[in-house]
């Protein structure tokens, strides 16, 4: 199998620490590329700026509360752009609020995750979304250098 | 008295009749001096009888005339009142003739809408042309219905004064129909309500601020557990790596500092949690559903009864009512008072709790009685207060904010929450819920 490209966009050093560690440590092979805000993501994913050698990520998981440029309106310019629609985007978030929820996937998101408080229940979910999005479903294979 | 007529006429008849048998013309007989001593007399007659009529006549027309006078004096003296009343009121009084289209105002409406009786000539045109530019339309729109017979005219308009100064005049009116029900007059009042009017508007405006800030207040309080909570979730997060990581390189002092760091971590998550849950308790009335109590209760019990250091509790109930009430917080209602009474108990004891209510009338009243540790009376108001505790966490464990949230769902429901306890010997928590909220 060939290694897998995420996209983790997150602005908490620890959530970063937790969520690279748990991927590290999962069995599938994959690489990790981390940006701190909303902004930067659009920056990355439009491979701009110091990202101009980036490569199309095969997954983005996406925080919400963050500085620039919230969740919302980072998942509404990847889902509006026909150059990264298809990339399946898991928001990953402290917040449980349905009005969250709502506007995440009428705006396309692929998944929804309250980020677990508990610590081992946080790690395990990292791992299930491996285990699924990585290993069992299909996602499109793309060319990474477009 | 008739006599008196009779006996002047046949006086007078007699004396003609002397007069023209002998009367002049006549050689003078011995009869010409009683022809006029006749007359005389009839004269004499007629004078004292017109001296006893006219002042008859007189005292008559005089108390006509003095009737009349305080009639007219009373009448005047009510109109008076009733003008006073109406400026006192400030509602005056008009009606509008449906068949001339004659507009009458008292004095009352030509102040109300500052205008000089000696040169306004109230009319429909000149009323309309007072109070547009919506006027018309708006007196059209609230006629219909009254025309319709429908409902009487209720009608808040204002008007423009010089110095661009507004009024806010209430228009009340009813349809006076006559025999055949034909609408013939309408009667109709006039009052000054600009004051009202400027006191109504700052009520909705500091009633409009009052939820805008009671809004920003939860979405404070909301925004605050949840930033909160954050930092403590990386507390407790690496902590718990570590001990994972680390287990073999740490001593059992690092193993305490860590279990007392992470306790602290998780005590304040639940603490934030409840404050949450407490900011949370509000809106009522847009919520309200009936709710049988017994079926909520029922729910409670089994969802305690899977817990297995309950396993043993017995908790009896009374038919319960069916209530209007926000269905959530009675959960956490009866939820907290229960779990209350399940906790605070001696050591060995079984824990027994039995729920009432009474209807009086105006509200419910409910008794939650356990036969726990019991409260101290100096800590019965205590109790209800936000992060109040009477025990260690050691002893028992807890927020000290259950009973705060039960408070604030009471009080919500227009009710009142108190408790009634010996120490040692059980305690008896009463509350109230309105059946009009």
């Amino acid at each position: 199998m060939k290694p897998i490209d995420i996209l983790l966009v997150e602005d908490n050093e620890g959530d970063i620490v937790l969520t690279t560690e748990a991927l590290e440590e999962g069995k599938i092979k994959n690489t990790i590329s981390v940006v701190k805000d909303g902004w930067e993501a659009i920056q990355y994913l439009e491979k701009k700026g110091d990202y101009v050698g980036a490569t199309t990520p095969d997954l983005v998981l996406l925080d919400i509360n963050m500085p620039k440029m919230n969740g919302h309106e980072v998942l509404k310019k990847i889902k509006s752009n026909p150059d990264t629609r298809h990339i399946p985007v898991i928001m990953l978030t402290t917040s449980s609020s349905e009005m969250d929820v709502m506007k995440s996937y009428q705006c396309h998101a692929n998944c929804y995750i309250t980020k677990p408080v508990d610590v081992n229940d946080f790690l395990e979910v990292i791992s299930t979304i491996e285990n699924f999005w990585i290993s069992i479903v299909q996602l499109p294979s793309t060319n990474k250098n477009r | 008295m008739w006599s008196v007529y009779l006996n002047t006429f046949l006086c007078i008849l007699f004396g003609f009749v002397i007069y023209y048998e002998w009367g002049p013309g006549e050689v003078v007989s011995h009869y010409e001096l009683d022809t006029w001593i006749a007359v005389a007399s009839s004269l004499v007659f007629l004078c004292a009888l017109a001296a006893i009529l006219i002042p008859k006549l007189f005292n008559g027309l005089q108390a006509t005339i003095e009737k009349q006078q305080n009639l007219q004096e009373r009448l005047e003296d009510t109109n008076a009142r009733l003008n006073n009343a109406q400026h006192i009121g400030k509602l005056g009084y008009w009606s509008f003739d449906m068949e001339t289209q004659e507009l009458y105002w008292s004095d009352e409406v030509y102040r109300i809408y500052e205008r000089d009786p000696e040169t306004f000539k109230p009319s429909l045109e000149a009323f309309l042309e007072i109070i547009k530019p919506e006027g018309q339309y708006i007196w059209e729109k609230a006629m219909e219905p009254v025309m319709a017979g429908e409902k009487n005219l209720n009608l808040q308009h204002k008007i423009d004064l010089e110095n661009n100064r507004i009024k806010w005049i209430q228009e009340r009116a009813e349809l006076i129909r006559d025999k055949n029900n034909r609408p013939v007059r309408l009667d109709g009042t006039s009052q000054d309500i600009t004051r009202l009017k400027l006191l109504n508007d700052q009520l909705e405006q500091k009633a409009t601020e009052l939820e805008a800030s009671n809004k920003e207040l939860e979405q404070f309080a909301y925004t605050a557990s949840h930033d909160l909570k954050e930092p403590l979730r990386m507390v407790s997060s690496f902590l718990e790596r570590l001990k994972k990581k680390y287990d073999g390189q740490l001593d059992e002092k690092g193993h305490m500092y860590i279990h007392f760091a992470v306790d602290g971590a998780r005590r304040m998550t639940k603490l934030i949690d409840e404050l949450l849950a407490y900011s949370r308790v509000g809106r009522v009335t847009n919520e309200l559903e009936e709710v049988d109590l017994n079926e909520l209760l029922d729910e409670i019990i089994k969802s305690i009864a899977g817990d297995s250091d309950q396993a043993n509790a017995e908790i009896i109930y009374d038919d319960l009512p069916v209530i209007k009430a926000v269905p959530v917080s009675m959960k956490i209602l009866f939820q907290n008072l229960i779990s209350n009474g399940l906790k605070y108990q001696k050591n060995e004891s079984r824990p027994k709790i039995a729920i009432k209510s009474d209807d009086l009338d105006s509200h419910w009243q409910f008794t939650v009685i356990d036969n726990g540790i019991g409260i101290k009376k100096e800590y019965f108001e205590q109790i209800f207060k936000l992060f109040s505790r009477l025990h260690s966490d050691d002893e028992y464990s807890g927020t000290g904010m259950g009973l705060a949230i039960c408070k604030k769902i009471v009080n919500q429901h227009g009710g009142e929450i108190w408790v009634e306890s010996e120490d040692g010997n059980g305690s008896e928590f009463y509350f109230t819920i309105s059946k009009n909220i």
